[in-house]
């Protein structure tokens, strides 16, 4: 027996309207090669330069830091050909998506105050490694929503 | 809310189109034409027709060589291809089943 999905062109146009949305969601979530590798090797080093205990660097870092992040984002933006739109979202999952943005950031905090401790280059590479993390998660999810 | 086909939207090419807009905030020229598999021309006779209707938005970005071409779907656009994707559903579920 053949499905009414498998034989008329009804179905057909219906799959290629899902694959045509398919392919513009995965190119709007999409990051240019080496976005994130960058942006973790950044991390490591911006934090790691905290070891030397440089007051030129205290005050040069943050300025050089929010510099590069406005490239960075400007950079991921222009190589997207799809701009993903502002999903609608209710008032639970505004609270779900507030409360893991709270958590990263409290994750964060506790990272940058607990490895500093032993070393500011371990906390570099352990934030690194955080938001990397949560960047890939976020990426999986915007690309299977 | 009748489900009925829109004929701005009926083409293949242009229910493609609003697909692919409607899954995303601005979609670039090129992308739409890979996709779509449409020359220069075509497309911009396609997209000229949906934006006449009202049914997407086009901005450009820089001048020459290196300029882009966004388009978006408006409002009216989503709601268009909602029921002409509604209608294509109901066609298939009233088609009859083809034999073994």
């Amino acid at each position: 027996m053949v499905s009414n999905m498998e034989t008329n062109p009804e179905a057909d146009q219906l799959r290629e309207v899902n694959r045509l949305r398919a392919a513009t969601i995965s190119e709007s979530a999409a990051t240019p090669r080496g976005g994130f590798a960058i942006m973790a090797v950044a991390i490591a080093a911006f934090f790691g330069g905290y070891q030397w205990h440089s007051r030129v660097y205290d005050v040069v870092a943050p300025i050089v830091w929010c510099a590069f992040v406005a490239g960075w984002v400007l950079w991921l933006r222009h190589g997207k050909r799809a701009i993903p739109g502002r999903p609608a979202r209710t008032a639970h999952e505004w609270r779900r998506d507030a409360a893991v943005w709270i958590g990263l950031f409290a994750a964060a905090n506790g990272v940058a105050l607990l490895g500093s401790r032993v070393s500011w280059l371990l906390a570099g590479v352990l934030m690194a490694a955080l938001s990397t993390g949560g960047g890939a998660v976020a990426a999986w999810r915007a690309r299977h929503p | 809310m009748g489900n009925e086909l829109d004929a701005v939207i009926h083409p293949p090419k242009r229910l493609g189109a609003m697909a692919m807009l409607t899954a995303a905030r601005w979609v670039e020229f090129s992308f739409l034409r890979e996709n779509l598999d449409v020359t220069d021309s075509d497309l911009s006779k396609q997209m000229s027709a949906l934006c006449d209707a009202g049914y997407a938005t086009v901005r450009k970005h820089g001048r020459g060589p290196g300029s882009r071409t966004w388009f978006a779907a408006t409002p009216a656009g989503r709601l268009a291809l909602q029921r002409h994707v509604a209608a294509l559903r109901a066609m298939v579920e009233q088609a009859p089943i083809a034999p073994d």
